[in-house]
Order: structure tokens, then C-alpha cells, then sequence
């Protein structure tokens, strides 16, 4: 088996994932755009790793290939990853965004590139830091071949990666919890009390499940670690790129003044605005992403607004 | 298959079959002796009740033989058994073939197809000098044949179409013939063979025996295993991935992927051993008539039992040939089209291919397809990772297969007067509203012709953005030409017709077929636009008037 890991992202995901692949026993080759991931890694790291020049460098030979980006680049990456890679490779991505069209990080893998041994990190827990560590989350895939590789990649400090073969589902918890979060702030800007930010969370994961129904994702996912086990931390949390944003625009500011003061990319905003679109598309009502919707639009009242989703039917199908 | 190769199949099928029950008994799975405790169940069963096979005598001989040998049998004569049992199914899967006769029916197929075709009663045909028909005015071929043509030079076909009537295996054996192509191997139910019309076809262009009511999981390995040999003997294939005819009158959305993973398999046992031309393409057909011949039956017996219709039907107008000459000729006597349109040709892994036959990414790249099926640096079967392949390959062709259909006035006016239904009788299900019937419903024509306006544009544009394809009368007809051409149709074969037209109303007449006609529109993403414009239909006509 070709044990060969390349990891493309330098982020606080990627590093977690380095780290768990050099606790493993490996030295896997690493790219990222930014130059201060790049110094990040090299003094966290140091010769622990081979820092690579090029996607093509790091990527062309390795058995397993480990997306760690965000869903603004994603796109361009997996484009071109499509132009060297082979079919026996896996790849694996942790993005939690979606991108033009709703378009799933893993569906754009297989529009753009020749390799179906695709799988999805989700639920996953790392702890945050310079010193990121992967402790546990979900691990979806059709093919049993890619549980069994990644599993050997990687070691997890105290917890595990669970199995399941729900793609879409798992993916879509992670996609969707941001929005949830965003909820979150915004009951926290809106000075509603703690119960009801934690029903709203409820409200997250229907609309988060009714969404995935549609796409071919199974409910069940959606209650288990990757959808209910995803949202708890992100509930507890005050802090967060998602849970500071809705809480400015709760407070009445504007989206963009909101997103000058937030370091990083908050993939939920076009998220909010994709699924949005798509759920009206489809003919599916999805009320507490409606309201997150409305408050990115800078609507007045959203203390009111989220009263509403609280008063409306919270259905599951 | 041709008698050389049948006997060399025959040994290859016991070598594998066998092969593989005996790994399965050494790692540890089912024993050799629970293997054939459960051929011996699942045979004795299926004979208990199945009165009417042909070779009842002989299998019930055979199986109580094996019953009384298995209760005394050592490891050795275990091994003589299962021998035994997989001779046995894989003898009556193979059938008798004659090459001569095989000859001689290749070149009989279009004249026979023919007098099908163009008779109106057999006393005709017996009674004076048949017209042959013009074969091009009948059977219209569409779509992607000059890339099958050519990529028959280049590896091996799999044909998998969809499947309304058993006509559809007629009216391919001509589409085949008629593009230069052999004719594919095909396993047909056993019942089809001994159907008069059918059976000398089947005998001799080489169809394979499938006996849907054996459950016994070793004769279902048999079976793959002997379409799979049949693929790497460089035997064109076919079959329905439907498994059966298509009860609701809907085009596929659920294919049985068993038979459809022999591609795969046989594409992996042709890399193994380095066969010359090792690649498989799939390619999905789809067959579109105006009129069913078996709608009656098949939306019958869809209803009295959703979910669970019989698996085979023997009684159904397929078998009453004089039914069968009246619909032919009536249809040509319309100039009816029967459409065969062949989708894109894909890999087994279901990605485009070239004009050369190479695999190509999403992007058009090329793709080295070996390196699917590459573990630890070997070609080699892994059957969770090919099942996975196979059901992509699945969706794929469930694409194809719905993009390819056309569309005809019979499908579309069923559609229209359904929903007018719908709209009468609000507030019931379906299956209720074609079962119960309730109360008389009119509809008033230009209900009827406002709402298929409706539908004419929703269908126009989507055939326009590929998603379907249209008869010529749906695409370019107007709305009053599209009801009257469907109430031609619908008024010259069915016993009673889905709908008839009385003065200004129309009555559907028979809810079940219309329900059956109509489900062809299933799946295109109409159901919400039907449903949003009947509500306003009238109250706009009222509004105009």
C-alpha cells in the first residue's frame, strides 16, 4: 500500500491533521497557500514533514491526500488536483462550506477529478491552538478501502474515528452547523435567554436534516456525533468566527462591518445563502436558515424574527 | 454462446463456482454441506409450487438424489456434489445452441420481423403474399449509434435497456441487427421460451436461461458467473436492469445491480489475463412505444399490489398471439414510432468514453482505468469496493436511461387528463383515486387543452436543456393536435381506451391505464408545475370567457 500522506492546508484543521499523521509513524508532504501557515508548520513541525512547493509536489504520488481548505478555494484546488491525480488514490476533506450551486465539497471531488475513494472528516474534534490535535469525529465513505487507510494515517490522542458510509449526511451536519452557529450569536446579540438559543440549535439540526433528506442523506445522521455531536461544543462555545458574526448582527450591525472584525473565512454566510436558495428550489422550508438569511440582509427586529422560528412546527421531514 | 465455448464455459463455470465455494468453506464462511442443505431447501420449495415447469420430473429426480446423497456424504463426496449441482444449473442456463441454426436465425431476424411487423392476422399471412415493411418507417434509431458501432470494434457491449414489454427484446434483436452489430447474449426468463412467438428467437440467437423463481443463492452465482464468462468471451451482452418489466409503466429509477457488476468483473478477469481488448462498455438503451402491448396486465398487477406485483407474469397479452398481431398492425397502421435510442456508451466504472474508446474524467482527461481496480498493486476483485463502483455506474445509466426516453402524445395526454383528475377529486392519493374511482369526471377540452399547453412548455424546455426527449408530434404539435393525436392512439387497441373524447368533454374512461401512461412522466420534475397550474386552470378560462 502506498503510505505516502499529502496534506494540502496550513490551517489550525490542517495542523491537527499533520499531527495526527506524524503521531501515526509518518512524514507526510504538506502544502498550503499561506505564507504564515507555512511558518507555522515549519517551527511547529520542522523536519518532521516535507513542506512542498507545489499541489503537483505534494500531491502526484501520494497514496492518501487530506484537503484541509476552506470552501472558497476548494474549487480551484480540486481543479487542479484533477490533472495529475489517479484513481487509486483517497482523498479526504474536512470543509465545511459549500460552494456556488450548494455544490458539496465532495460532489465538486468527483465533478472535477477521476478518483471515487473519496471521504468526508466530519463531527471531528480538534483542539484549537497552535498545538492542534485531532481527538475523534466521524469518518464517512462508500468504500470500506478508504475507512481502512485512513484509519492507518492517522492517530488519534484519546478518541476515535467513527465509520460512516453517509456522505452527504455527515457533510452536511458540518456544513449546516455553521449556520446553526451563526443562529446562535444572533440569539446571543438578540439578549435571548440560553433555553432558546438551545432550542434554536434544535431547529438547526431539523432544517440541517430536512435539506439532507432531499439531497439522499439518511436522518439518523443528523442525531448522532456528526449532527448533534458537532452542534453541543458549538453551543457551550462563546467563541468562534460563526457564533462572534451573528452576534454583531444581532446586535444591529451591518453584515459587512460584522465581517471586518473576524479574522478568517466564515463559510457560513454563503452557506446560509445557498442552502436558502436551494431549499426554495426544492420546495423545502427551512425557517431558522431563512432567519439567518434575514439577518445577513440586515433586517430590522431579528429578536422578533427568531420568536417566530421558536413558535413554528419543528418538523424533521 | 457457440458450442465450443459453451463446453469450455461449462468447465470454467465449475472451476470458478466451485473454486469460490470452497475458499468460502476454508476461511471459515458457509460449509460445503450447509451450501447445498441450502440448494436442496430452497429447489424442493420452489417445486412444491411451481407445477408447470418443463423439466419438473427430471429436477425433482435430481434434487431428491442430492437430498439422499447429502444426509451420508463425506468431505469427498460433498465436493462430488456441489460438482454435480453446479453442472446441473450451469447446463440449464447455457441451453442447446446449434451454430448452424444460430447462422441461420442471425439472418433470418428482419424478414421475420417483418411478417411481425406487418401482419395484420396469421390467416393473412397465411392467405396471401405479405408485404414486408419498411423497417426504417417503423422502428426509429436515435442517439449515439455510430459510437457503439465503433466501440464494438473495440471491446465488448453490455446493452442494458429499459423494459415495458417483451417486445422490447424483439424490437432490439432488430435494432441490433440493423446497426451491423451481432446479437447480444441475454438471459430471458424461462417462462419466455416457451412462448411460441418468442421461443425460436430465444433459442437461437443464444439467449441464456433464467429461472426467476430459483432463490438458491449458488444458482444466482452460477448465473453471474456464467454472464460474466460470456463477456469475456467477447459475447456482446444484455439485459433488463430493471430485473422485470416496469409494472407502474415508469421509466427505471431502481436497477438490480447484480448483473450490471458482471461488466466490472468481467473487465477485471480480462485485465488478469491479459486479454487483448479487455474493456467493457456499457451502453443504456431506451425503447419507447405509443402504446404498450401488456399495459392492462402490468398496471393491474401493479395495483392490486403495490410494492409486491409478481415477479413473473405468464398469462399477459404477450402470450396470446393473435393480441399480439392486432396491436402490431394497428400501430402501423398509425405509422407508429417505435424509438430505440442508445445512450452514451460509459466505462464500467461509468465514465465517458472517446471515440477510441478511452476513459475519460468529468473534464475530459483521460483516465487509466486500471488503476481503479488496483489494490496493493495488483488488479484484483474487491467486491465492497466494485459493488460501490457498480452502483455509480447504476446512477449513471438510471440518468441515461430517463434522458433517452421519448415522450409520445399517449404518454403526455394521460398526464394532462390524470391531473385534471387530480384537480376534480382533490384531496386523494393516487393509487386511491385509480382504485376506488368515485363519481363520474367530464373534463372540459379546453380545460384539457390549456393545461397541456402547460405541459407542452415545461416538456419543451426540458427536452431543450436535454433532459428528455420528445415524439415529433410532442415537441412540434400544438396542444389540440397533441390531445387528438393520444385519443387516436389510445382509441385503436386497449380493450377500453384510458380516454375517450364525447362531444366538448373528454372521459377518462379507464384510470389505471391512464395512471399507467402517465407514469412516464414520472421523474422529470413536473409534478409540482401540474399541480400549481390546475388550481388557476379553470378559473382563467372562466376569466376569458
Amino acid at each position: 500500500m502506498n503510505t505516502e500522506i499529502a496534506i494540502v492546508g496550513t490551517g489550525p484543521f490542517g495542523r491537527a491533521i499533520i499531527s495526527a499523521a506524524i503521531d501515526a509513524g509518518h512524514r507526510p508532504r504538506v502544502w498550503g497557500r499561506s505564507e504564515t501557515g507555512r511558518q507555522c508548520v515549519r517551527e511547529l513541525f520542522d523536519d518532521r514533514v516535507t513542506l512542498c512547493e507545489s499541489l503537483e509536489e505534494t500531491c502526484a504520488q501520494a497514496g492518501m491526500i487530506c484537503l484541509a481548505i476552506p470552501a472558497s478555494g476548494f474549487y480551484d484546488v480540486a481543479m487542479a488536483l484533477g490533472a495529475w491525480l489517479m484513481p487509486d488514490q483517497v482523498i479526504v476533506h474536512g470543509t465545511r462550506g459549500v460552494s456556488e450551486g450548494f455544490a458539496r465539497s465532495s460532489q465538486i471531488l468527483r465533478d472535477v477529478t477521476c478518483v471515487r475513494q473519496i471521504g468526508v472528516l466530519g463531527g471531528v474534534m480538534f483542539r484549537q491552538g497552535n498545538h492542534a490535535k485531532l481527538i475523534g469525529g466521524m469518518l464517512a465513505s462508500r468504500f470500506d478501502d478508504v475507512q481502512t487507510t485512513v484509519r492507518a494515517m492517522f492517530h488519534l490522542d484519546a478518541g476515535r474515528l467513527h465509520a460512516s458510509d453517509d456522505v452527504i449526511g455527515v457533510e452536511l451536519c458540518g456544513v449546516m452547523g455553521h449556520v446553526t452557529e451563526i443562529a446562535l450569536g444572533l440569539a446571543e446579540g438578540c439578549a435571548l435567554d440560553l433555553s432558546s438559543a438551545g432550542v434554536l440549535a434544535a431547529y438547526g439540526l431539523a432544517d440541517a436534516a430536512r435539506l439532507g433528506v432531499v439531497l439522499g442523506a439518511r436522518r439518523e445522521t443528523f442525531h448522532g456525533l456528526a449532527g448533534v455531536g458537532e452542534l453541543l461544543p458549538r453551543h457551550g462555545s462563546a467563541s468562534g468566527r460563526h457564533r462572534a458574526l451573528g452576534k454583531q448582527l444581532g446586535q444591529g450591525i451591518a453584515l459587512e462591518d460584522a465581517l471586518n472584525t473576524i479574522d478568517g473565512e466564515v463559510e457560513g454566510v454563503m452557506t446560509a445563502r445557498e442552502a436558502h436558495a436551494f431549499a426554495r428550489s426544492h420546495g423545502v422550508h427551512l425557517p431558522l436558515v431563512e432567519a439567518v438569511v434575514l439577518a445577513l440582509d440586515g433586517v430590522d427586529h431579528m429578536a422578533d424574527v427568531l420568536r417566530t422560528v421558536l413558535c413554528g412546527e419543528l418538523a424533521w421531514s | 454462446m457457440r458450442k465450443d465455448d459453451r463446453e469450455r464455459a461449462l468447465s470454467e463455470l465449475n472451476r470458478r463456482v466451485i473454486g469460490g465455494v470452497l475458499q468460502q468453506a476454508e476461511s471459515g464462511g458457509q460449509s460445503l454441506e450447509e451450501v447445498l442443505a441450502e440448494s436442496v431447501f430452497y429447489e424442493r420449495a420452489r417445486l412444491r409450487f411451481d407445477l408447470t415447469s418443463p423439466t419438473r420430473d427430471h429436477d425433482m429426480q435430481f434434487w431428491n438424489r442430492a437430498a439422499s446423497r447429502l444426509g451420508k456424504a463425506g468431505d469427498r463426496e460433498l465436493r462430488g456434489l456441489v460438482y454435480d449441482v453446479v453442472g446441473h444449473y450451469g447446463r440449464e442456463i447455457c441451453g442447446r445452441f446449434d451454430d448452424r441454426i444460430y447462422g441461420m436465425a442471425s439472418k433470418m431476424v428482419p424478414p421475420a420481423l417483418g411478417l411481425l411487423l406487418n401482419a395484420t392476422s396469421p390467416k393473412r399471412l397465411l392467405g396471401r403474399r405479405p408485404q414486408l415493411p419498411d423497417f426504417d418507417s417503423v422502428v426509429a434509431l436515435l442517439g449515439e449509434t455510430e459510437a457503439v458501432q465503433r466501440l464494438n470494434d473495440r471491446g465488448t457491449l453490455l446493452f442494458v435497456p429499459t423494459h415495458v414489454s417483451n417486445l422490447d427484446s424483439v424490437v432490439l434483436g432488430f435494432a441490433l441487427q440493423r446497426l451491423g452489430l451481432p446479437p447480444a447474449l441475454y438471459g430471458a426468463g424461462i417462462n419466455l421460451f416457451t412462448n411460441p412467438l418468442l421461443g425460436f428467437f430465444l433459442r437461437n440467437l443464444g439467449a441464456y436461461r433464467v429461472d426467476r423463481l430459483k432463490k438458491d443463492p449458488l444458482y444466482k452465482n452460477v448465473l453471474k458467473a456464467y454472464a460474466t464468462l460470456a463477456l469475456e468471451y467477447g459475447y456482446n451482452g444484455l439485459f433488463f436492469p430493471g430485473g422485470t418489466r416496469s409494472r407502474a409503466g415508469a421509466v427505471e429509477n431502481k436497477l438490480k445491480l447484480g448483473l450490471m457488476g458482471t461488466g466490472l468483473s468481467a473487465y477485471i478477469n480480462n485485465l488478469r489475463s491479459g486479454k487483448r481488448l479487455p474493456n467493457v462498455y456499457v451502453v443504456p438503451v431506451s425503447v419507447s412505444f405509443q402504446l404498450v402491448l401488456e399495459a392492462e396486465t402490468l398496471i393491474d398487477d401493479f395495483l392490486r399490489d403495490v410494492g409486491k406485483s409478481r415477479y413473473i407474469i405468464s398469462d399477459d397479452e404477450f402470450a396470446k398471439p393473435r393480441r399480439v398481431f392486432d396491436f402490431l398492425s394497428q400501430l402501423l397502421s398509425l405509422n407508429a414510432d417505435v424509438a430505440v435510442t442508445f445512450g452514451e456508451p460509459r466505462d464500467v466504472f461509468g465514465n465517458r468514453v472517446d471515440d477510441d474508446g478511452n476513459s475519460l474524467d468529468p473534464c475530459g482527461r483521460h483516465v487509466d482505468t486500471t488503476r481503479y481496480v488496483t489494490y496493493q498493486g495488483d488488479v484484483c476483485a474487491r467486491p465492497q469496493r466494485d459493488a460501490e463502483y457498480t452502483r455509480e455506474l447504476g446512477e449513471r445509466v438510471v440518468e441515461s436511461l430517463r434522458r433517452h426516453t421519448v415522450l409520445h402524445s399517449t404518454h403526455v395526454l394521460a398526464r394532462a387528463v390524470f391531473d385534471g383528475l387530480r384537480h376534480e377529486i382533490p384531496g386523494v392519493d393516487a393509487i386511491r383515486l385509480v382504485r376506488v374511482g368515485a363519481r363520474d369526471v367530464r373534463l372540459d377540452l379546453r380545460d384539457v387543452y390549456w393545461h397541456m399547453r402547460k405541459l407542452l412548455d415545461a416538456l419543451r424546455a426540458s427536452a431543450h436543456a436535454g433532459h428528455v426527449r420528445l415524439s415529433r408530434v410532442v415537441q412540434y404539435a400544438s396542444a389540440e393536435d397533441v390531445v387528438a393525436d393520444g385519443l387516436r392512439y389510445f382509441s385503436i387497441y386497449h380493450a377500453r381506451p384510458a380516454v375517450e373524447r364525447r362531444g366538448d368533454v373528454l372521459v377518462p374512461t379507464d384510470r389505471a391505464l391512464l395512471f399507467y401512461y402517465q407514469n412516464r412522466l414520472e421523474g422529470y420534475g413536473l409534478e409540482r408545475m401540474a399541480m400549481r397550474a390546475i388550481p388557476s386552470m379553470t378559473d382563467d378560462v372562466r376569466r376569458v370567457a
